[in-house]
C-alpha cells in the first residue's frame, strides 16, 4: 500500500474534528438544576445502555467521515508484493490483428480502424523513450515497420497507412513474431499486447495447440513480457460468404461443358429471402440465380458453361449481401486446354477386341469417341508398342500409360525420365508380361529411379472367374485429389471392384537400407486393397509424377475394367497427372503466387497486376528446366494477371480468395476470452480507458480511491439517516 | 380598563420587594370595579384556648389565663366568616427552578399565595398558610382579622425551599389540623413519583368536606423543554442526582412524559372534583385571582 498524494494523508488528522466537537460539547455543557427529574430520569434508566452506544456509532460514524476523505484525497493504491515499475520505460509490441474479420464492425468504423485508433492512443500514453513494434498477424504475419522504434510517431503514421488483410490470423506465427521483436528492442519492461476480435476461428480448435507451444516459448524466456488481450469486437457478426467452388472436372477442355456448384452460408441471424447470385466468365455477367438463405444455413447454386478456347479463363461468383464485400465473390482460375494427348505403351496388344492391354483404357478415356457420339473428347490417345517408345512419340503428350510393358531400353528410359522430370505424367500398370526384376531394378533404381514402389512379389491366387483369395478395393473417406471425386457414391462405387491377382508393391528387404529416406516421405498412398495391400502409389519426379498400380488396365487379373466406375477412375487419374503439372491457380490470400512460364522466358521480366490493377514487374527465374515467378504479395483477394514477356504476351490469370474460415464472424464468446487470457497469463482489455487503468495498476497497482469515495458518500449518506433514525426509534419506543 | 398587572409582566412586578404592598397592588388592580364586599363579619363567641404561636396578635393573648397557668395562651372565638381559607405552600425543591423567563418559581409560587391571601382578606375571609417540603414547616390557622395579613406576609416572606417533596404525605397529617371544613389551596407543582399517593391524600381531604383547589406552577420550560446543548440535569430535591444527556436526543419522549403526567393528575383531580389550574410562571398574577374567584363565584362548591 502507498500513496500517490501522502502529504494530504494528514487530512485524516480531521476526525479530530467531530472528536473535539463531541468532546467540547460534552465539556461545554450547562448545567440546570432541575425540578422533573420523575420525567427524565424514566427515559434515561430505560434507554441509557442504548443511548450511549449510538452515540458512539454516530461519533464514530462522524470520524470515519474526514478520514474517508483525507485517504480518497491521498490516492492510495495497492501493490501486493510485486515490484512495480513506475514511470520506468517500455518496449512495447502490439500484435495488431488484420484478418478479414476485423472489417466487421459498427456501422460507423470497423473492428479494425478501432484497432487502430486504440493503439494510436495507447501509443500516444507511453513514456518518453519508450519503443515500440505493431505485427501483422493477417496472412504471413510480419511487423509493420522494418525496426522497432523510439519514434512513436513513426508507428502511428505506419498504422494509418495500414490495411486489413485478407488472410486469417495466423496466432502462433504472430506470437514467434511479436516476441522475436524484443531482440531489437531495448528495455527491460516488456509487454506485448494482442489487439484482436478473437475471432473464434482464429484462435479456437486447431489452432490453439500451436499457440500454446508459441506461448510456451514466451514463458521459458528470460524476460518474459507481460501479456494484455485487447477486445475490439463490436460488430454484429452478420455476414454471407461464397465458401467454395467446385468445378465438375479436374481438367477443362476447350468446348466441353462443365458444371460449376458454388456454396453460400449465411454466418449471421438474418434471413435473405431473395439473394442474388451472379456467375461472371471472363470479367463477362453470364448468368444469375435467386437463392434463399435462413441463418446458419448454406446453399448451393449449379452453374454450367463451356468455353470455346483454350487458355487461360477466370470465373467469378458473386452476391449481393451485406457489407463484408470481400467474402461475397469467389474468383476461380482454370487453364482450359483444347486437348490432353496420352500416349499409351501397350505392352501385349491383340487384334481381338478389348484383348490389348490397352483397350479398356482406350474407351475409358475417348467414351465419346468409342460410342461415335457428337461430343468430342477432352483427351486424344496414340497408342504404340514398347519398342515404338520414343523421343517423337513423347512430344507434346502430357501424360504417358505404360501397360503391360516387359522392360524399357536405356534409351527409353531416359527419355521417359526426362519427360516425367519436365512435368509429364506417368501411369504404370503391371500385367503378366513383365519384368520384376528389370522394373525392381532399372525402373526403381534404388529409389531414385521413376518406379514409386517396387514390385515384390505375386499376391492372389484365385482366377477372376473362380472364388477364393479374392481382395477388393477399400472405398474410404480419399484425401488424395484425384480420388476425392469418389467421396460421393453417386460418382461411383470403387468397392466394386475385385482382383484375383495383384503385385504386393513395397520395397524388397535387399534394398530397403538403400532407399533414399526422401522416397517414404514423398510416397503417397491412394488407395489400398482390403487386404492393406496398397492399390495405387504415387511419388513426385521432377516436375511431374508417377502413379504405380499393383494390378493391370485390363481384366486379366480383376474385373476393375468392368465396373462403372472403371471409366470417371481413368480419367480423373490422367486428367489430374495432366492438372498437377501446373503449380495451382486458385490460392488463399497470403500464399505466394507461382507461375511455370517457357524455359526461354528465363531473365526477362514479366508483369503481375493485382486486382486493384497495379502492375508490378517481377523477374522470371530458372528453375530446373522450366522458368518460372514468384509473387507473394496476395494480401488482396481478387484476380491476379500475369503476362508473360513472350512475343504474345500470353496471359496467366490466378484467382485469390480469401480464406473462408475468416466468414464465419462469430468470435470467442466472454468465458471463452477470460479462459484464454487465463491460459495465456495474460489482462483482458476492451477499451484505452481500461488499458490505461490496468497499465496504471500494473505500475503503480490498484487505486483505490473509488472505492473509498463510495464509501464516503455512503457514510454521510449513513450518518444522516442514522441521525433521524436515532432520533425516530427513540421516541417510538419510548412511548 | 386595564389594570397595571395586566399590562406588567411577572418578571417586572418581581421587583416589587414588599410583598403585602405588591399583593396590594395586584388585587387592587385586580378589583378595581368589582363591587365591595358586603360582608362584614365578626367574632364574639369563645371557643377555646389555644397556646400561643408566633406571629399570633399580642392582643388576643388571654392576660388572665397567663397569670393563672404562666402560659401565653390565645382565646379562640367561633368566627362567622363566610370562608376558612388554608393556603398551602409547597416549598419543596423542586419549587426552587428558575427559568429561561428568569421568575423563580417558589418566587411565583409565593406571590401567588399573597395575593390571594390579601384578596381573601379583603373578602372579609379567614385565611390561614401552611408551607411544607418533606414536613409541615410552618402552621398559621386561618384568621379573618386584618392584622393577620401581616402575619401571612411574613410567614411566606421569610420561609425558603427546603427539601424533596413528600406532599402526599403531608396532605394527610395535614387534614385532622386543618379543622373545620373549608377551602383548601395548593400552590404547588405537585412534582411527585408517587401520582396515585398524591390523588388518594387530596382525596382524603375532600373526603373531610373540603374544597381544594389546586395552583399547578410551571416554569415555561418545563413544559416545553426547550433545551439544545448538552445538559447537565441536577435534582433539585437532591443534589448527587444528576444527569448528563444531549436534550434534543429526549425532548419528545419528555414531552410524552410530561402528558402522561398531567393527564393522570387531571383524571385524579376531576375524580374527586377537584379543580387544578395549570399557572405558568410568566403569566400574569392576576389569572390566579381571576380563577380564584370564579371558583368562589360558582354555585357548585357552596
Amino acid at each position: 500500500m502507498s500513496f500517490l498524494n501522502a502529504i494530504l494523508l494528514g487530512g485524516a488528522a480531521a476526525f479530530a474534528i467531530p472528536l473535539i466537537i463531541h468532546i467540547l460539547n460534552k465539556r461545554r455543557f450547562r448545567t440546570v438544576h432541575w425540578g422533573a427529574m420523575h420525567l427524565i430520569a424514566p427515559i434515561l434508566k430505560k434507554n441509557n445502555q442504548r443511548i450511549r452506544v449510538e452515540q458512539l456509532l454516530l461519533l464514530l460514524l462522524r470520524i470515519a467521515i474526514p478520514v474517508l476523505l483525507a485517504l480518497c484525497l491521498a490516492r492510495p493504491v495497492l501493490t501486493g508484493v510485486k515490484r512495480l515499475d513506475g514511470d520506468e520505460k517500455t518496449s512495447t509490441v502490439f500484435v495488431l490483428d488484420n484478418s478479414f474479420s476485423m472489417q466487421d464492425g459498427t456501422a460507423a468504423r470497423s473492428n479494425f480502424t478501432r484497432a487502430r485508433e486504440e493503439i494510436t492512443k495507447t501509443i500516444g500514453d507511453m513514456r518518453k523513450g519508450s519503443d515500440a513494434a505493431v505485427v501483422l498477424m493477417g496472412g504471413n504475419p510480419e511487423p509493420l515497420l522494418a525496426e522497432p522504434t523510439h519514434a512513436l510517431e513513426d508507428v502511428a503514421a505506419g498504422l494509418r497507412e495500414t490495411r486489413g488483410s485478407a488472410g486469417p490470423a495466423a496466432v502462433a506465427e504472430s506470437i514467434q513474431g511479436g516476441v522475436s521483436e524484443f531482440d531489437k528492442m531495448s528495455h527491460g519492461a516488456r509487454e506485448v499486447i494482442f489487439v484482436s476480435d478473437f475471432q473464434a476461428a482464429d484462435w479456437r480448435d486447431a489452432a490453439a495447440a500451436a499457440r500454446r507451444n508459441a506461448m510456451d516459448q514466451v514463458f521459458g524466456m528470460d524476460v518474459p513480457p507481460t501479456i494484455t488481450l485487447f477486445r475490439v469486437a463490436d460488430g454484429g457478426g452478420e455476414n454471407v460468404s461464397v465458401t467454395s467452388v467446385e468445378v465438375s472436372s479436374l481438367v477443362l477442355g476447350a468446348g466441353q461443358k462443365f458444371s460449376l456448384r458454388a456454396n453460400l452460408e449465411n454466418h449471421g441471424e438474418t434471413t435473405y429471402p431473395d439473394l442474388m447470385v451472379f456467375f461472371k466468365v471472363d470479367g463477362v455477367e453470364k448468368r444469375s440465380a435467386q437463392i434463399t438463405l435462413a441463418p446458419g444455413q448454406g446453399s448451393q447454386v449449379l452453374f454450367t458453361h463451356t468455353f470455346e478456347t483454350a487458355g487461360s479463363h477466370h470465373v467469378e461468383i458473386s452476391t449481393d449481401a451485406d457489407a463484408l464485400k470481400a467474402d461475397n465473390v469467389f474468383t476461380a482460375a482454370f487453364s482450359v486446354w483444347d486437348e490432353v494427348p496420352v500416349l499409351l505403351v501397350d505392352g501385349a496388344p491383340s487384334d481381338e477386341p478389348l484383348e490389348g492391354e490397352t483397350d479398356f483404357l482406350q474407351i475409358a478415356l475417348r467414351p465419346f469417341d468409342a460410342a461415335r457420339a457428337t461430343l468430342s473428347d477432352l483427351v486424344t490417345s496414340e497408342v504404340v508398342r514398347p519398342d515404338e517408345l520414343d523421343e517423337r512419340r513423347l512430344g507434346g503428350k502430357r501424360v504417358v500409360v505404360l501397360a503391360n510393358v516387359r522392360r524399357l531400353h536405356a534409351h527409353q528410359l531416359s527419355q521417359l525420365e526426362k519427360f516425367v522430370a519436365d512435368g509429364g505424367g506417368l501411369v504404370v500398370f503391371p500385367g503378366d508380361e513383365v519384368d520384376p526384376k528389370w522394373y525392381n531394378e532399372q525402373f526403381f533404381k534404388g529409389g531414385k529411379g521413376l518406379l514409386p514402389q517396387q514390385y515384390v512379389d505375386l499376391a492372389g491366387t484365385g482366377s477372376v472367374t473362380g472364388g477364393g483369395g479374392k481382395a477388393k478395393l477399400v472405398a474410404t473417406a480419399f484425401k488424395h485429389p484425384a480420388l476425392a471425386f469418389f467421396n460421393d457414391p453417386r460418382n461411383g462405387q470403387l468397392s466394386a471392384a475385385e482382383f484375383a491377382t495383384w503385385f504386393h508393391m513395397g520395397v524388397g528387404d535387399d534394398q530397403r537400407d538403400k532407399i533414399p529416406a526422401s522416397l517414404e516421405r514423398d510416397l503417397v498412398t491412394l488407395a489400398r486393397l482390403d487386404g492393406g495391400d496398397p492399390f495405387l502409389v504415387e511419388r513426385p519426379f521432377g516436375e511431374g509424377r508417377v502413379l504405380q498400380a499393383a494390378a493391370p488396365a485390363d481384366a486379366d487379373w480383376g474385373n476393375l475394367p468392368t465396373q462403372p466406375v472403371y471409366l470417371p477412375l481413368m480419367q480423373r487419374l490422367v486428367t489430374y497427372l495432366a492438372a498437377s503439372v501446373d503449380p495451382p491457380r486458385n490460392l488463399v490470400a497470403g500464399n505466394k503466387l507461382v507461375a511455370l512460364l517457357p524455359a526461354e522466358l528465363a531473365g526477362k521480366r514479366a508483369v503481375v497486376e493485382n486486382p486493384a490493377g497495379v502492375r508490378r514487374e517481377v523477374e522470371v527465374r530458372k528453375e530446373g528446366s522450366r522458368a518460372m515467378i514468384e509473387f507473394a504479395d496476395t494480401a488482396k483477394p481478387g484476380l491476379y494477371t500475369v503476362v508473360a514477356p513472350d512475343a504474345e504476351s500470353t496471359v496467366y490469370h490466378f484467382a485469390v480468395n480469401l480464406d473462408r474460415g475468416e466468414s464465419e464472424l462469430a468470435t470467442l464468446n466472454d468465458q471463452e476470452v477470460r479462459e484464454l487470457a487465463e491460459e495465456m497469463d495474460a489482462a483482458l482489455v476492451t477499451s484505452f480507458e481500461e488499458y490505461k487503468a490496468l497499465d496504471r495498476q500494473r505500475r503503480f497497482g490498484t487505486e483505490l480511491w473509488k472505492p473509498l469515495l463510495i464509501a464516503l458518500i455512503a457514510f454521510l449518506f449513513l450518518e444522516l439517516l442514522y441521525q433521524q433514525w436515532v432520533g425516530r426509534t427513540r421516541t417510538a419506543s419510548d412511548q | 380598563m386595564p389594570s397595571l398587572t395586566d399590562i406588567l409582566r411577572p418578571s417586572d412586578l418581581s421587583r416589587v420587594g414588599n410583598l403585602q404592598l405588591f399583593a396590594r397592588r395586584v388585587v387592587e388592580g385586580f378589583a378595581t370595579g368589582l363591587h365591595t364586599s358586603p360582608h362584614k363579619g365578626f367574632s364574639v363567641e369563645f371557643k377555646q384556648h389555644r397556646q400561643y404561636v408566633p406571629g399570633d396578635e399580642i392582643k388576643h393573648i388571654d392576660w388572665k389565663a397567663f397569670a393563672r397557668t404562666d402560659r401565653h395562651y390565645i382565646r379562640e372565638y367561633i368566627e362567622e366568616t363566610n370562608l376558612r381559607c388554608t393556603i398551602l405552600l409547597d416549598s419543596s425543591g423542586s419549587m426552587a427552578y428558575t427559568g429561561e423567563a428568569g421568575v423563580r418559581k417558589y418566587e411565583y409560587a409565593r406571590r401567588t399565595a399573597a395575593c390571594l391571601a390579601y384578596l381573601m382578606m379583603s373578602q372579609q375571609d379567614a385565611v390561614g398558610l401552611v408551607t411544607f417540603d418533606t414536613e409541615i414547616r410552618r402552621l398559621i390557622p386561618p384568621r379573618q382579622r386584618v392584622s393577620h395579613l401581616r402575619v401571612l406576609m411574613d410567614a411566606v416572606e421569610s420561609t425558603e425551599v427546603g427539601d424533596e417533596t413528600e406532599i402526599a404525605g403531608v396532605l394527610k397529617k395535614l387534614v385532622p389540623r386543618v379543622g373545620r371544613r373549608g377551602l383548601v389551596v395548593l400552590v404547588s407543582d405537585c412534582f411527585t413519583a408517587d401520582l396515585p399517593a398524591l390523588t388518594k391524600s387530596l382525596a382524603h381531604l375532600r373526603h373531610r368536606g373540603h374544597e381544594v383547589l389546586i395552583f399547578q406552577i410551571w416554569d415555561r420550560d418545563e413544559l416545553e423543554f426547550p433545551f439544545k446543548q448538552w445538559t447537565k440535569f441536577i435534582n433539585l430535591e437532591a443534589e448527587e442526582d444528576s444527569q448528563m444527556v444531549d436534550p434534543a436526543t429526549l425532548r419528545r419522549s419528555y414531552l410524552a412524559n410530561l402528558e402522561a403526567f398531567r393527564e393522570e393528575l387531571k383524571l385524579g383531580c376531576q375524580r374527586n372534583r377537584i379543580d387544578i389550574v395549570p399557572l405558568v410562571t410568566d403569566r400574569p398574577y392576576a389569572e390566579a385571582l381571576a380563577r380564584y374567584l370564579s371558583f368562589r363565584g360558582s354555585g357548585r362548591r357552596r
